[in-house]
């Protein structure tokens, strides 16, 4: 699983360098104006894409023929792709926190309001993974992308229709429950993401190449 | 164990293409051929021996043992090159000798590096910059650098400079000096197999239609020329399949069964494969 | 040792093999219990099958101009000379037989064929 980590870093360094950079930009452009929760957000948003990307440089060069006749079980290559998610979003949260907490540093803010945000983005981000590893693994990133859109259009369309139709104030909703949807989302995610792995083990398995 | 690579009736069916009870048998010790035209289902066997796509019926063992049951760990006696790299662009070889080290117990970095000063390449060269027979070198040690047994060769030489392809039957000669190691190599390069092989498996649209000895093979069937006339006196048996051209007829014939005093020609593996397309 | 083979002069490689091996055997180049190369090691060099060495060294085996033992290869047999007398013995018979095939197809009587041997064994 290991090795397959590598590989895929290996393959991205190109990429990895120029997120690399503009992580750092980014960065401190979030500290000098503030916005360290929208730079939150840039970050989650770069570790799920590079996941997603690794997808598209393997199938780029067919690399699963070749790691499918190494002595590594198909659920090394799926468990693979997933521990690889979960250190990108280790480090866009280690970069969020570093932003938020030179932030804070300078601008005294709501420190478990920062927290909050943190956790939130993440989790937000890690139920996108859940969702887009399976669907990449069964229909390959070319086609999985439009499915992919589809997919993270919905749960905005349905936040805004019912903010829209008066069903659910967002503002009220977010101050108050705020500690009772962390908790819902970080025990979904880890469900989910459960879900998730074990359907790309089942779809890898039977897999043709 | 006496065969390191056996099918028994394997079949495989694709809407438009069906694999048809494909059945050979390698000894260990041996070198086998595999050939056929393109399209005939060369990479299609490969891929069901490697686990790459699913069988439908029959039986793959390797190393005597089903297919099915092997465990991952087999996969460390088997070494693959295939008829590209399939290695991201960005890595070097330094970085695939690394990600290889974390994947095979049995690898053997030293051998890695003979192989690369051998081939004179550069570690740290990215695999986009490489020159096809280059690519086809690094597989190639890649597969040898860790215990393999058995060398399962797809379309690998295909593309090759003649210098290049020599260096690697050389590369193969030695690694079946070993009795316990066994070599399964698809070609159209017939010239390569009728030289080193010892046996000669012949695939034609899905179906087997030979799988024998190299020598017995060759010495089994011959070219006979001679007018149509003369051909239609010729018992229809000894007929493998014909061409007929303006000034004559040309036919792959059972050499043993033709009558005395006409002349048969060698037939190369090129000849022999030529003819059954013909017939198709 | 040199074993050369041709592709293309039409008798079959192992055949040649056979040839060549027996040829040094009876001159002498390769004494009893010289050790032949392994069947491997010649298939390597000589870039052919190993069933063709295989089936070389069985044939001299087989002729008794060999003897092999499991696990350490073929050596020169010993008691050659007998062994080689009768296939030489053979030869000429062979070629006394189409000598006399072709002396009758002209008209020439077996008497006048042993009259024209000892001419030519006199002219050498």
């Amino acid at each position: 699983m290991i090795g397959m980590i590598l590989a895929d870093f290996y393959a991205m360094k190109k990429q990895l360098t120029m997120l690399g950079a503009m992580g750092a930009l980014y960065l401190c452009i979030g500290i000098v104006s503030g916005s360290e929760h929208a730079m939150i957000a840039f970050f989650v948003l770069f570790s799920v894409m590079s996941v997603i990307s690794s997808f598209t440089y393997n199938e780029q060069c067919r690399f699963d023929l070749f790691a499918n006749t190494l002595p590594i079980g198909r659920h090394s290559i799926v468990l693979g792709k997933y521990m690889m998610a979960v250190i990108s979003l280790g480090i866009a949260d280690i970069l969020g926190g570093i932003c938020l907490g030179i932030s804070h540093i300078m601008r005294h803010g709501n420190v478990s309001e920062d927290i909050d945000v943190l956790v939130f983005v993440s989790m937000i981000g890690l139920f996108f993974t859940s969702i887009a590893l399976p669907v990449i693994f069964k229909l390959g990133s070319e086609r999985a992308k439009f499915v992919l859109m589809a997919i993270y259009v919905l749960p905005f369309l349905a936040a805004f229709a019912l903010t829209k139709y008066g069903i659910i104030d967002l503002d009220q909703f977010i101050n108050v429950k705020m500690g009772q949807i962390l908790l819902f989302l970080v025990c979904g995610d880890i469900i989910l993401m459960g879900i998730s792995v074990a359907v790309s083990l089942g779809i890898y398995k039977r897999k043709e190449f | 164990m006496e065969e390191i690579l056996k099918l028994s009736h394997v079949s495989k069916y694709y809407p438009k293409f069906k694999l048809d009870d494909v059945s050979l048998s390698l000894p260990c010790g041996c070198i086998m051929g595999f050939i056929g035209e393109n399209g005939a289902g060369k990479s299609t066997t490969i891929k069901l021996i490697l686990d790459l796509v699913n069988i439908d019926s029959g039986e793959i063992s390797i190393f005597g043992e089903d297919h099915k049951t092997l465990t991952k760990d087999m996969k460390e006696y088997i070494g693959t090159v295939m008829d590209a790299l399939h290695l991201p662009d960005e890595m070097t070889a330094g970085n695939v000798s690394s990600v290889m080290r974390r994947v095979y117990k049995t690898w053997h970095q030293e051998v890695f590096d003979k192989y690369m000063k051998k081939f004179r390449i550069d570690t740290k060269k990215r695999v986009k910059e490489y020159s096809r027979g280059m690519k086809m070198k690094l597989s190639l040690a890649i597969a040898l650098s860790h215990d393999t047994k058995l060398l399962i060769l797809d379309e690998a030489t295909s593309g090759l400079d003649p210098v290049a392809r020599e260096q690697i039957l050389d590369i193969l000669l030695d690694f079946i000096q070993d009795e316990n190691h066994g070599v399964f190599i698809s070609s159209h390069i017939l010239s390569d197999l009728e030289k080193v092989c010892d046996y000669i498996t012949f695939i034609h649209n899905g179906k087997i239609v030979f799988s024998e000895e190299k020598d017995m093979m060759m010495e089994k069937y011959g070219i006979l020329k001679c007018s149509a006339k003369q051909l239609e006196e010729i018992d229809r048996d000894t007929i493998v399949a014909k061409r007929s051209n303006q000034f004559g007829v040309q036919a792959l014939v059972l050499r043993d069964r033709v009558p005395d005093g006409m002349t048969v020609d060698p037939a190369g593996l090129e000849d022999i494969m030529v003819f059954y397309g013909e017939e198709a | 040792m040199n074993i050369i083979i041709s592709n293309s002069c039409g008798q079959p490689i192992y055949e040649q093999i056979v040839n060549q091996i027996k040829n040094m055997i009876i001159s002498g180049e390769l004494k009893e219990g010289d050790a032949l190369p392994s069947m491997r090691l010649l298939a390597k060099e000589l870039r052919i099958s190993v069933i063709t060495t295989k089936r070389a060294y069985e044939e001299l085996e087989r002729e008794g101009f060999t003897v092999s033992y499991t696990g350490k290869g073929s050596f020169v047999a010993g008691r050659n000379m007998e062994l080689i007398k009768e296939q030489k013995y053979k030869e000429v018979e062979k070629y006394l037989s189409k000598a006399l095939e072709a002396a009758k197809s002209c008209g020439l009587t077996s008497q006048e064929l042993c009259e024209m041997l000892v001419m030519l064994g006199e002219e050498e």
